[in-house]
């Protein structure tokens, strides 16, 4: 069994995840210092963090320059089997909008978890930072 | 002459062509996606992958979106132009095989996509042409492709 590890998000019927491999490090959002993190829940066109809830800060992308992206909540380290992670089928697809999710894990005893596409996620958050 | 599974989604009534479906299944594991057209939200499980999930919400006049269509008490399993969709459902009925005759041009019906109306048991309802809905999709699918930077914003993967 091959597996991959997604740093994970829990947000109402659903876990997204992104590769751990992608993400430099996580950082409390108190202790946040940097640029305004890009907000991951914009990218997904859903409501952002409860203010009170932890919602700590991704770094993304290259370990020279990652990006700060703002994590959909509190974030849990999941280890699971490739095979278990299929493709969204192409008619699920948009071609009108970018969408940031590659793939999808039905996993028994928990949530769905939805892959999401780092590179549209770091092109999203480029576009957010451009002046 | 055409065989057409009558299904009831919500208060209305739908026909469909009975050699699109492949199974009638229960609710399966589902999951609404971001960033989605509106006719398919979500991704369910289906035999060790994941199959568009179809909402006829979406092109019938008169439903309500539901929050999760995916806890319909039926699932159509519709195999059609080399593509597979889950479309959830509030009740089948028994196929029906229809007079060609029978089909009419919309009339009192108006939904996306449907080709024709019929009457069964007294009730006038709208053929709904998965064919031509797949078809739509691909073809607004092939075009999108055509716009990488559309798609990924200019930044592609082999980069």
């Amino acid at each position: 069994m091959i597996t991959s590890t997604f740093v994970t998000m829990e947000r109402g019927r659903a876990l997204f995840g992104i590769h751990a491999q992608i993400v430099q490090a996580v950082v409390a959002d108190r202790e946040w210092s940097g640029a305004d993190p890009f907000e991951m829940s914009q990218a997904l066109g859903i409501t952002g963090p409860a203010a009170d809830s932890p919602h700590p800060i991704l770094l993304v992308g290259i370990k020279e320059k990652p990006t700060p992206i703002r994590a959909l909540g509190a974030v849990v380290m999941r280890q699971l089997d490739v095979s278990s992670v299929w493709p969204v089928p192409h008619l699920a697809r948009n071609p009108t909008q970018r969408q940031p999710v590659s793939g999808v894990a039905f996993v028994e005893g928990t949530l769905p978890l939805v892959i999401l596409d780092p590179i549209v996620l770091l092109a999203l958050a480029a576009e957010h930072t451009q002046p | 002459m055409p065989h057409l599974l009558p299904v009831q989604v919500q208060s209305v009534s739908i026909a469909i062509d009975a050699r699109h479906v492949h199974e009638i299944v229960g609710p399966g594991p589902a999951v609404l996606l971001p960033g989605t057209r509106a006719e398919i939200p979500g991704v369910m499980a289906y035999r060790g992958r994941a199959v568009g999930l179809f909402d006829f919400a979406a092109v019938a006049d008169g439903l309500v979106p539901a929050r999760d269509i995916s806890q319909r008490p039926r699932v159509l399993v519709v195999q059609v132009e080399g593509s597979t969709l889950a479309a959830p459902v509030d009740s089948v009925r028994e196929v029906r095989e229809i007079a060609a005759d029978s089909l009419l041009p919309p009339r009192l019906t108006s939904q996306k996509f449907a080709t024709a109306e019929v009457e069964i048991d007294g009730v006038v309802m709208p053929v709904f042409d998965f064919a031509a809905f797949v078809k739509s999709v691909a073809a607004a699918a092939a075009a999108g492709e055509l716009s990488p930077d559309r798609a990924t914003g200019g930044i592609t993967r082999g980069s």
